[in-house]
């Protein structure tokens, strides 16, 4: 893999994110902005001239981005009328979401979380003890077992041809 | 005594939902922003799951939401 020099556009994303789990689950949800100026500043350095070498570059990029945003929690869910539930989990889905996106961005290949999997991280971030570096090699776990996947499918088609 | 800080909060009791944008104004990411597009094709992804496995039913029907 070359190296690539990127940004990460992650507050716009986020917005996404959370415009998308207020529909879901019929939820009002706000971004704080003191929570938002917060993680800028954690993760600033590693976004704004991100430079990719590897994929261990790119796990450390989700991972982090991923652990702020869980531990400084900057979305709110605000009660109005038109609320039907509370999503307890709206920070850890939100974060391991665009960490998932992050990943997807910047590799070849895009991987995929499965549902009952992004459920069980989801708890996991909310009630367990988690730091940038478990986060950072839950991705890089699944990166690898993406690209695997890859290069047995690969090594399969040379079989047959 | 000043608070420490303070939001520019709408009054929760005659806001509409649109009102509490203003927290944190975030400009819009250009459409083909790479990242905006990869958040998209992960959340059409997610969309397009059969609604019994879907991560919105698991969550949903977890103690990770509280219906009202």
């Amino acid at each position: 893999m070359s190296p690539t020099i990127t940004t990460v556009n992650w507050k716009a994303s986020l917005k996404t994110i959370v415009s998308w789990l207020e529909k879901r689950y019929k939820t009002k949800l706000v971004l704080n902005s003191v929570g938002i100026n917060e993680v800028e500043n954690q993760i600033k350095q590693l976004v704004t001239v991100a430079i990719v070498n590897n994929h261990s570059d790119i796990a450390h990029i989700a991972g982090t981005t991923t652990y702020w945003i869980v531990k400084l929690q900057p979305i709110q869910e605000v009660h109005v009328a038109t609320s039907k539930g509370t999503l307890i989990v709206a920070n850890e889905l939100a974060a391991v979401l665009l960490g998932t996106a992050i990943c997807n961005e910047l590799l070849p290949a895009p991987i995929s979380l499965p549902s009952a999997f992004l459920h069980k991280w989801a708890s996991s971030l909310r009630y367990g003890i988690h730091s940038p570096v478990t986060c950072e090699l839950i991705f890089e776990a699944f990166i690898s077992c993406n690209k695997s996947a890859a290069m047995a499918n690969v090594d399969q088609q040379d079989v047959s041809n | 005594m000043e608070p420490l800080m303070s939001f520019a909060a709408p009054n929760i009791a005659t806001a509409a939902p649109s009102d509490f944008q203003a927290y944190a104004p975030i400009k819009n990411a250009a459409p083909d922003d790479p990242l905006l597009l990869a958040v998209e094709a992960l959340l059409n992804e997610l969309d397009a799951e059969p609604y019994e496995t879907s991560l919105v039913k698991i969550i949903k029907e977890s103690d990770l939401y509280i219906p009202r």
